[in-house]
């Protein structure tokens, strides 16, 4: 049989009758569409945060003291030493650490900014790059400050240079005059948006569900605007007792190193609330994949349901067909043939349930992003576990082929023409 | 009754006139309900285990406690003595009962296990606040000494003594670092754990590290030592145990008083200190429960409208193979209304076949999940018979309209066309 007819002959049920063809593929196309549908979503979230996880803010670790723990001893700056040994020995990279301070908050909950002693690693720790100058060092007299980029704005009518001074309100209230040493990049709305925990703050459901969910599951509401407010004034830390530890290490470590840090602070007599991303972990490790066996049950649930009506359908088109079966054996066409006419119509309805199921999960798995309020979401068309998925439903679309290409190849020329001809 | 009686045999006799054809449409049928079945009895059994378990935390109790808001420069607010005693004024009259507690995160520890617990030091009234029963041994009574004795939960003495009962448990000694000093105390008592899903729960608990004391203590991973057991002069909450709904309404309203919550975000103030009605707090993690059950339903209502869709097609296309013999039906007497009826019965007996069939299948199939996936598909007789329900109406949808077609036609131009 040459190649280019048979293949036109095999989709003219799709041609005829469209409506009801991807009626009937339905399965195919919802059994793909389960099956590649959530590979898209956490393999377009894995890349995104092993490429972007710096960005994402999927490296770091904020350590705050319990505020529900009376009589706990407060962190303090010497337990950053303590934290980075704990992780450093167990083999988490430490990428900067330190500790800091809130001095005072500017405007509503801070979202003008804020006064911040911090240790020199801090803005590293928090992500931000350099845009002029250096960081804080060790030794840098007390008025020294690093400034986030809407501070330099926001403190001087041109950006200040290093060397500039400037004016802040204090601690205290009183005026405080700060030489700039540095001046940081500024952050994109994604750092602005995204909190401790990883969440996107600006999305609807963070606040409608996420908020309340959270604080449901015992976790503390957090007031953290300045931390987001691209807005802080960094100003050398004294000894003493410390607001936040800020850690940094790698997307894939930072789970372990929250575990690490929680553990060497309560055996310092501590009693931290280590915040850190809480999805995006979830989603890079191995524990999510133990759903993969739920994934495949439904796909192949949909696949066989979608296979067993296919079945149906061919066994109804024999009949249908039997007396242009019958005229294509007078004609010459062997069993076989026949046969590998009826098998190539399944896998072709199949191949083309699976493109329509590809497209389905591609929007679905689009919607699941849009709807989440997790930074770093994304979603990606999964290649491997497509291909894997492709070939079971095209085996699955030959096997429901199979029973009605039998019947066809079994009939007899004479029954089909007679038939008809009655 | 007859006519009935007629129609349903007529049906039966239908759907055994073709067997391959009538058992791949049961097949169909059977593959959707055996996936219902797998989603009801998860997400359903799952969602009463945790409605079940969240009513064992003290529904009628209000919690005047240390909230967890991180919030710079916030004002500390005192939680002592002169507190319980403005508290115990603010409820008087409400038959309630007042139980302060102190709480610090501590370490348990045996020769080989050691584990990171709550440590609670309350007076022997605090077992009124929980629904949780004693597995073994006794609760904290007068008398017992501040730094001998304890009484472990349930999770607890199952960690530090895996291969022991709970009542091998009580007479063993437990070693204890909390607040700054190590002691050893005797386990005179163990609680039940409440947490039915524990296991499940805290493989997916990623917030563990991110929770409060005060919130961590309804984990249920707690040390509970008598009063006295923690040294200090600040309480880490309050419980007052109220014997009906509306006492529990009136106190919340009167403790509000004293500590006022920010109108916008009820549950949690912007201060330190506030007031935690656990019956809203159970409802809420309640209605969480519920929400997801019914948007978990969303799977198998995909399954189901697909085989309703693939089904209905193929009906609608099998009918057209079956106009001689219903137009002979006609012929023979049969009005629409019977050949309506008759292409129904023939849907809805093989989808509720297929459906029969699919019940064991699911079963088997929950079965193999479970091992897999350690989710706790928990088999009833309920949901057994939604799931037949949803079968019966698998079929009734799906032959809506191969009934109306077949009724339509008009049997002298079916067997006309026939004899040219």
């Amino acid at each position: 049989m040459r190649v280019l007819p048979a293949l036109a002959l095999a989709l003219r049920p799709l041609r005829r009758r469209p409506v009801r063809t991807l009626l009937l593929l339905q399965g195919t196309i919802w059994g793909v569409a389960v099956a590649l549908f959530p590979s898209a979503v956490i393999e377009g979230t894995r890349r995104a945060t092993l490429v972007q996880g710096a960005h994402l803010g999927a490296d770091r670790i904020a350590i705050a003291p319990d505020p529900t723990a009376p009589g706990a001893a407060a962190l303090e700056r010497a337990d950053v030493a303590r934290v980075r040994s704990a992780l450093e020995s167990e083999g988490v990279e430490v990428r900067a650490a330190g500790a800091m301070r809130v001095l005072r908050l500017y405007g509503e909950d801070g979202r003008d900014g804020a006064l911040v002693a911090s240790d020199p690693e801090v803005p590293r720790a928090r992500g931000l790059e350099l845009a002029r100058g250096r960081w804080l060092a060790p030794g840098d007299p007390p008025t020294a400050c690093v400034l986030e980029a809407r501070a330099a704005t926001r403190l001087a009518a041109t950006a200040p240079v290093p060397g500039s001074t400037i004016e802040v309100e204090g601690e205290d209230g009183r005026r405080l005059r700060l030489e700039v040493v540095g001046v940081a990049r500024p952050q994109d709305d994604v750092q602005r948006r995204t909190n401790d925990l990883g969440f996107d703050v600006t999305h609807p459901l963070y606040d409608r569900v996420g908020r309340a969910l959270l604080l449901a599951l015992g976790i503390p509401r957090v007031e953290d605007a300045w931390k987001r407010s691209d807005a802080i004034v960094y100003v050398p830390l004294p000894d003493g007792a410390v607001d936040w530890i800020q850690v940094r290490t790698t997307p894939e470590q930072v789970k372990r190193g929250a575990e690490l840090a929680a553990a060497a602070l309560l055996e310092a007599g501590r009693t931290p609330v280590v915040l850190r991303p809480l999805v995006l972990p979830l989603v890079l490790g191995k524990d999510i994949d133990r759903f993969d066996a739920v994934r495949a049950a439904l796909f192949l649930a949909c696949l066989v349901m979608g296979a067993v009506v296919m079945a149906n359908l061919g066994l109804l088109t024999v009949l249908q067909r039997r007396h242009e079966i019958a005229v294509r054996r007078v004609e010459g066409a062997t069993r076989p043939g026949i046969a590998a006419q009826f098998l190539l119509e399944g896998v072709l309805l199949t191949a083309v349930g699976c493109a329509l199921g590809s497209l389905l999960a591609m929007g679905l798995a689009a919607l699941r992003v849009a709807l989440e309020p997790v930074t770093g979401f994304a979603w990606v068309f999964p290649w491997d576990d497509a291909l894997v998925v492709f070939v079971v439903a095209l085996v699955i679309g030959c096997a429901a082929s199979l029973l009605p290409a039998l019947r066809a190849a079994r009939q007899q020329p004479v029954d089909g023409l007679a038939g008809e001809g009655r | 009754v007859r006519r009935a009686a007629a129609i349903l045999a007529e049906g039966i006799r239908g759907t055994l006139k073709h067997p391959l054809r009538s058992l791949l449409t049961a097949a169909t049928s059977a593959v959707a309900i055996a996936v219902t079945v797998n989603v009801i009895s998860l997400v359903y059994g799952l969602r009463d285990d945790v409605q079940r378990d969240t009513r064992r935390f003290g529904r009628r109790t209000v919690d005047v406690v240390r909230f967890p808001v991180l919030q710079a420069g916030m004002a500390w607010e005192p939680l002592g003595e002169a507190q319980r005693e403005a508290v115990e004024r603010a409820v008087e009259g409400l038959d309630a009962l007042v139980v302060p507690r102190r709480a610090v995160v501590g370490r348990a520890q045996t020769g080989e296990e050691s584990l990171r617990v709550g440590v609670v030091a309350a007076p022997p009234t605090y077992l009124a606040s929980i629904d949780v029963p004693l597995a073994a041994g006794r609760w904290l009574r007068d008398g017992d000494a501040p730094f001998e004795v304890c009484v472990l939960d349930g999770s607890v003495a199952s960690l530090l003594f895996p291969d022991l009962a709970p009542e091998g448990v009580v007479g063993l000694e437990v070693g204890l670092d909390a607040a700054g000093r190590s002691r050893t105390c005797r386990v005179v008592g163990v609680l039940e754990d409440p947490l039915t899903h524990r296991a499940l729960f805290e493989s997916f608990d990623e917030g563990r590290g991110a929770r409060a004391l005060t919130s961590s203590l309804l984990s249920f991973r707690n040390v509970y030592l008598p009063e006295g057991g923690l040294a200090g002069d600040e309480y880490t909450g309050i419980t007052v145990t109220l014997p009906t709904d509306a006492a529990v309404d009136e106190a919340a309203r009167r403790l509000r008083a004293i500590w006022p919550s920010d109108p916008e975000v009820s549950l949690v103030p912007r201060r330190s200190v506030g007031i935690l009605v656990r019956r809203d707090w159970m409802d809420m993690l309640g209605t969480g429960a519920q929400t997801s059950a019914f948007l978990s339903n969303v799977v198998w209502m995909i399954i189901v409208g697909v085989a309703i869709v693939m089904l209905s097609t193929l009906n609608l296309i099998t009918i057209r193979e079956r106009y001689d013999e219903l137009a002979i039906r006609r012929v023979e007497g049969a009005v629409k209304r019977d050949i309506a009826l008759q292409v129904t019965a023939e849907g809805v007996l093989l989808a509720f076949a297929g459906g029969l069939a699919g019940l064991p299948v699911g079963y088997v199939g929950a079965g193999l999940l479970r091992d897999i996936v350690h989710f706790p598909f928990r088999f009833d007789l309920r949901y057994a018979a939604v799931a037949t329900l949803v079968a019966v109406l698998l079929g009734l949808i799906s032959s809506v309209l191969p009934a109306r077609h077949a009724a339509a036609l008009q049997p002298v131009a079916v067997l006309t066309r026939r004899r040219r």
